[in-house]
Order: structure tokens, then C-alpha cells, then sequence
């Protein structure tokens, strides 16, 4: 069976269990009452979601069988389009026999929407070409929100709550993740040919950057704010530099070395697998050793350094929430807050941005890397 | 004239040269032949400097090496390694061009030469635009000729240069380069494995064993100086049919003859090998050539006569 067949029947179970098990939906009365579980049968009736989870069923038939790609290019279209519907749905729906204030009442999405989510993306990334399809299907509520059109829906009230912190968290968050992945780009790479060059000095490299893989980022951010913290004490002007245990140092130092582990690492195995008839041949034409590595070297490494890159700055982008912890700004301010007191909502309006931002990043590099391929490996094939 | 004086290079406990002299002239291919493991890299690369020895001088055209930094010396030297090693991110030009931009050769002529060592070898233009991935493992060895040749160099390094393609292919790339070298006339160091090829691209071949120089002399007469185990042993006991590939019809004193119907016609271009060969399964048959439009007798006595010439005589 290909992936995508199993993919689909993924899909399949997944629609079931969240259509029938699953509440799409969590009614409160305000931020602290207990919810009130919506299932989708509260939504459309239970023959509704027969009619829903038979249609959903025959799509994905429909997909799995070899039929015509116009007819399978209109369900994948359908398809992306379900999750706004859903949860437009979920912001007009009224609970009956419940009094309550729509100023503080909201509807926070359950784990069946998640769930309706999953089958959905399961159905979608089954079929080839499926970057729009992906973007629609998280673009359409998003879209929804910024207009206005579901304001019930709970992650949508925190944000209107929230909004200035929201929009600063995210340029801390963006700031954070980045620059740190950009101080780390050329000491990674310098650390991973130096690893190369000198053979010797390649296991204690290694080793060190090995060791902030094992090490917990946690971990690692609190072992720094120690000597941090102890060095600002030591030299106020440090302190008034804004470098203290806590807040944006402690959180940059920390990204900055975890982005350097996967770009040295990518680059020593990049200048590792260089073809040595190559190098041979290169330095027997009498290239200068600078020549060698601007010329042959670097190029021929630069794929796997780039997938290094690529990899440190969306870890990074994950990695930054810790940042919160430590008063370094970012979503994990606001996913922390959420966690205090209990505001699922408000922990999913920190996460989602992340997750939105580390695909957005993905797909970046995807790109300059194919490009990159193209040109090393010739425009025609 | 390449010399080297007393060479000695070490690996730990593992001798690679073994005060070794040696002198390639001007003009000539010299082929390098021997076991696995026994110097010839080693030996070759002492000249461009890839390699230090311990031990020992070498000049060309009367200059101690040591005379140029080594990148300068290195652009004036072609080299040429059984690997091939073109850079794979480099289309066929841009390979071929690499040294004569070192040089700073100006664009024009840079594009005129690849033009010229593409027809060379045998390699059509269009094939300027392609990279290495896109070749045929004897395409990129032609065009691995061609990036060695490119800046015009006197003096040519080759290891190995035709070890990866198939016989076939093989042969033809031996056979245009020793076209080339006919014409082109470089002071060649040439490496190989391989007899056939030492034999047939060789002005003189030099045997090699354990870091030394066992023998040295033209193909005909190798293993004839001086009687030694070790050369016997490498040649072989059908060395003599071996070498009849280097000559052809045309190098025999043949007998003139008025062609008949019957005869079985040869090539005078043939090599004697092949002329051998037809001759055995040939019967009753008269073989004949033709010559400048004479016809004459080739007989199995000729080829011998030949043979004892060449190789005894
Ligand atoms: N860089 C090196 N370090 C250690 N030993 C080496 C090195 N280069 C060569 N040797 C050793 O020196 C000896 C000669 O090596 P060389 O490469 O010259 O052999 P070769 O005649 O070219 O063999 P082949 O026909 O297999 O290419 C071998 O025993 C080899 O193991
Ligand atoms: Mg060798």
C-alpha cells in the first residue's frame, strides 16, 4: 500500500472517532466555568453527522481509488475548506437551556475540531502538491477571525484580550529565534571545517557540541543564568547593557548554542563526504588552499550546510518558548500565562503562531534549497 | 626531460620509493608499471608536489622543482587521476577551463581552447554545457584529458586516467590518445595496471617493484636485458604475442602477389595480433593486404621475422 492510501485510511478513522467520540467544542460560560463538552451531533443533529461522516467516508474513497485528478482536485479543494466552515459553525452555536453573558462567554475548540483537523490534512497531504491546500485550510479561519465573522470562538477572544501583548511577544519571538540563528550561521560553519581540517580537534568539537544535545535546553538555560547573573552583579554596566541572568540574554545565549549543534554538525559532515579525487585533483592543478575551499569545498558543501541552517532555525523558532520562562519575551510568555491559569485558549494562542511560523520556515528553505540544487546540479537534466 | 635523482619516500614502516632514479625525455610516454601498492602514485606525485620525499632531487628541463612554489609548478604541469575528480558543480567548460583561468588566460582564448581539446578527443560541442553527473564514465576520463591538457602543458602526469570504463570504450580512449600523442608529442609519466595499455601507449616502460625500478626499456625488448624472476613473472610466458599490437602490416617485408578472388583480405592498418589471429583460422586460405595499391602475401614466417627483429634482433 502506498503512503498515501494509508494516509487516507488514517483520515478515515480519524473523521470517525472525532465525529462521533470526540466534543468538537468546549462551551464556557466565561473564562473559569467548567465547559460544557459540544459534540458535533449538537451542531447538526445526529443524522447530520451520519450524513457528514457518509459523505467525508465516500471523499475519501474516492480519493484512495485511481479516478479522474479533476474530480479528486475538487474534494482535496472541499476538503481544506471544512476546518473554517467548522469552526464558523462553532462560533454562531447557541447552547440551549443556559443562561449566560456574551461578553465573557466563548467556545473554545475541542479536540474533535483538532481531530477533524488531522483528517483533514492526513486527506489533503495525500495528494501531490499540497502546499495551497495547506495554506487554505489554515488561512480560511485566520481569515475568518481578522474579519471578524467568529468572535465566540475562545482563542479569538484571548487574542482581542491580548492583542498589544500578542503583537510584541511575536516580534520578541521572531527577534529571539532569528538573530540567534544568524550569530550562529559562520562559527558553526568555521567549527565544523575547522572539525574537518584538524582531525584531531574534531572528537573535542564534536564532543562539546554533542553535549548541548543531551543537555536539556531547560537545563542549559539554567546553567546559564548562574554566571550570568553572577557577571552582572560583578559589572553593573553590564546590567545597564540589559544583560542580566534573566531576560533576552540568558534566552539568546542559550538558542544561540543550540543553533550552532546542527549547522557544525552539517557542516563537518558536509566537508567529510567532499569527493577526495576531487580535492586531489583540485589541489594537483595548483589551486591555492583558499582557492580549494571558495571554489570546490564550500560550493559542493554548501546542500548540507544549508540543511543544517535549516534545521537550527526552526528548532529554534520551537525552542524560543523557553525564552518565557526566563523573561526573554516571545510566545512562551504567553503560552505560560495560559498554563497558570488554566486558559487552554490562551495556551493555544502562543502555540499556534509557532507552529505557523516553524512551517512557514520549512518551506522557505525548501525552496532555496531546491534552487540551490538546481544550480549545482545544472539548469537542464 | 623530467629526472629524478635518488628518491626516497617512507610511510612508517612501509618503503614507497626505494632510492630511485629515473629519467623521462622529452617527447616520450614513459609508462609506469607495477603490482598494487609498489610507488607508482607515489613516484608521480613527488613532481607536482603532492607528495614530499624524504630523500632525493628531481628537475625539469634542468630546474630543481623546489625552484617554484608549488601551485606555480603545478599549473605548468597537466594531471590526471584514475578517479578523474571533475567537479561536479562545474559544467565541462568550466572544468576544462579552471588552470588557464589561474593563469589568467583572456576569455577568447580560454573559449577557443576548449573548443579545440573537445574536438581533440573526440567530444562533440555541445557537450560544453553538460556536467559531470551527465557523462559517461569514458566521456568524463576524455574530458579529465582535456582539463589536463588544457593550459598546454609540456609535461603530463597521468594515474591511471582510463582505469574506470569498460574494455571497449577503454580501448578507444586508448587508441585516440595515442593519436594525441603522436601529434601533440608531451613528455608523459604514465601509470597503469594494466600491460596491454603500458604496451600499447609506451615509447618506454618501466617496471616497477617494492619502491625500485627493475627495468626499463622499450616495450619490444622488455624483460630481455637481464634475466630476473620477478620481470618474467609480470610479463608473462605470451608477452611476444602481446607486443605484436604495437606494429601492423605495413611495418612487415611482405612478399608482392597477384590477388585472386579466393584470398582473404586484411586491413594493411591491421595489427599484427589480428593478422595472427586470421592467419591460424585461415586453413588453405591465402591471406593477402593491399598496400599503394600492391597486393602482397602475408605469411606467418613474416610476422615472425618481424617478432625476432624487434624483440631479438
Ligand atoms: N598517505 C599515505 N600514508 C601512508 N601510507 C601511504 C600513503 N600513501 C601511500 N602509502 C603506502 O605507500 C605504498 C605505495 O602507495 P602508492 O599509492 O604509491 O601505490 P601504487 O603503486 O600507486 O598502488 P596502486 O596501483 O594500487 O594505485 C602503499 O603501500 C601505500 O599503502
Ligand atoms: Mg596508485
Amino acid at each position: 500500500m502506498t503512503s498515501g492510501r494509508l494516509r487516507l485510511r488514517l483520515a478515515g478513522l480519524v473523521l470517525l472517532g472525532s465525529s462521533f467520540g470526540l466534543p468538537v467544542g468546549d462551551f464556557k460560560i466565561n473564562r473559569i466555568m467548567r465547559p460544557i463538552p459540544v459534540p458535533l451531533s449538537d451542531l447538526i443533529g445526529t443524522f447530520g453527522v451520519i450524513l457528514v461522516v457518509f459523505i467525508g467516508g465516500v471523499a475519501l474513497w474516492t480519493l484512495a481509488k485511481s479516478m479522474s485528478s479533476f474530480i479528486k482536485r475538487w474534494i482535496v479543494w472541499g476538503l481544506a475548506l471544512v476546518p473554517g466552515v467548522l469552526i464558523f459553525g462553532l462560533s454562531t452555536f447557541i447552547p440551549a437551556g443556559v443562561e449566560f453573558n456574551p461578553e465573557a462567554a466563548r467556545m473554545a475548540l475541542g479536540a474533535g475540531t483538532a481531530g477533524i483537523y488531522l483528517a483533514v490534512l492526513l486527506a489533503i497531504t495525500s495528494q501531490p502538491s499540497s502546499r495551497w491546500l495547506i495554506v487554505v485550510s489554515i488561512g480560511l479561519p485566520i481569515g475568518l477571525a481578522v474579519l471578524g465573522q467568529i468572535p465566540m470562538i475562545g482563542i479569538v477572544k484571548e487574542y482581542q484580550n491580548y492583542k498589544s501583548t500578542f503583537n510584541a511577544e511575536f516580534i520578541r519571538h521572531l527577534t529571539l529565534a532569528l538573530s540567534s540563528g544568524v550569530i550562529a550561521i559562520l562559527p558553526g560553519i568555521l567549527m565544523g571545517y575547522w572539525a574537518y581540517k584538524y582531525p584531531k580537534s574534531s572528537e573535542g568539537i564534536l564532543s562539546v557540541v554533542n553535549l548541548f544535545q543531551v543537555a536539556p535546553t531547560l537545563s542549559l538555560l539554567g546553567l546559564i543564568m548562574i554566571p550570568l547573573s553572577l557577571l552582572s552583579k560583578q559589572f553593573p554596566f553590564l546590567k545597564s547593557l540589559g544583560i542580566s541572568g534573566i531576560g533576552f540574554a540568558p534566552a539568546f545565549i542559550v538558542l544561540t548554542l543550540y543553533a550552532l549543534m546542527p549547522i557544525v554538525a552539517n557542516a563537518y559532515a558536509a566537508f567529510k563526504q567532499l569527493d577526495p579525487a576531487v580535492l586531489e585533483s583540485a589541489k594537483g592543478m595548483g589551486l591555492t588552499s583558499r582557492q580549494i575551499l571558495r571554489q570546490v569545498s564550500l560550493p559542493l558543501a554548501s546542500p548540507i550546510i544549508l540543511s543544517g541552517i535549516r534545521t537550527a532555525f526552526t528548532q529554534n523558532i520551537g525552542n524560543a518558548i523557553l525564552a518565557g520562562l526566563v523573561g526573554g519575551g516571545g510566545f512562551g510568555a504567553i503560552i505560560f500565562l495560559g498554563l497558570s491559569q488554566s486558559a487552554s485558549d490562551l495556551v493555544l494562542l502562543g502555540t499556534l503562531p509557532v507552529v505557523i511560523m516553524a512551517l512557514i520556515t520549512e518551506s522557505l528553505f525548501e525552496r532555496i534549497q531546491a534552487r540551490l540544487e538546481r544550480q549545482l546540479r545544472g539548469a537542464h537534466d | 626531460m623530467i629526472k629524478l635523482s635518488h628518491m626516497t619516500k617512507t610511510y612508517g614502516a612501509i618503503t614507497a620509493l626505494d632510492d630511485l632514479s629515473l629519467e623521462v625525455r622529452n617527447g616520450e610516454c614513459l609508462v609506469l608499471i607495477g603490482p598494487s601498492g609498489c610507488g607508482k602514485s607515489t613516484l608521480l606525485k613527488t613532481i607536482n608536489r603532492l607528495v614530499e620525499p624524504d630523500a632525493g632531487e628531481i628537475t625539469i628541463h634542468q630546474k630543481p622543482i623546489h625552484d617554484y612554489a608549488p601551485e606555480v609548478l603545478r599549473r605548468q604541469i597537466g594531471y590526471c587521476i584514475q578517479g578523474v575528480g571533475l567537479f561536479p558543480h562545474l559544467s565541462v567548460s568550466d572544468n576544462i577551463a579552471v588552470v588557464p583561468r589561474l593563469l589568467k588566460w583572456d576569455e577568447p582564448k580560454i573559449q577557443a581552447r576548449i573548443d579545440e581539446l573537445l574536438t581533440l578527443t573526440g567530444l562533440p560541442l555541445s557537450y560544453k554545457t553538460k556536467r559531470p553527473h551527465q557523462l559517461s564514465g569514458g566521456e568524463a576520463q576524455r574530458v579529465g584529458v582535456c582539463r589536463a591538457l588544457a593550459a598546454d602543458p609540456e609535461v603530463l602526469l597521468m594515474d591511471e586516467p582510463f582505469g574506470a570504463v569498460d574494455p571497449m570504450t577503454r580501448e578507444q580512449i586508448q587508441l585516440a590518445f595515442r593519436e594525441l600523442q603522436r601529434r601533440l608529442k608531451k613528455t608523459v609519466l604514465f601509470v597503469t595496471h594494466d600491460l596491454e595499455e603500458a604496451i600499447l601507449l609506451g615509447d618506454r616502460i618501466a617496471l616497477m617493484h617494492r619502491g625500485k625500478i627493475l627495468e626499463l626499456s622499450t616495450p619490444e625488448s622488455l624483460g630481455q636485458s637481464t634475466p630476473n624472476e620477478t620481470v618474467n613473472q609480470f610479463i608473462g610466458a605470451d608477452y611476444a604475442l602481446r607486443i605484436l599490437r604495437r606494429s601492423t602490416l605495413e611495418d612487415l617485408k611482405l612478399t608482392a602477389v597477384q590477388p585472386q578472388t579466393e584470398d582473404r583480405r586484411l586491413e594493411s592498418t591491421s595489427s599484427l595480433k589480428e593478422a595472427l589471429a586470421v592467419l591460424l583460422e585461415s586453413g588453405n586460405q591465402r591471406v593477402i593486404t593491399v598496400i599503394d595499391h600492391q597486393a602482397y602475401r602475408v605469411d606467418v614466417g613474416d610476422i615472425m621475422a618481424h617478432l625476432q627483429a624487434v624483440r631479438y634482433g
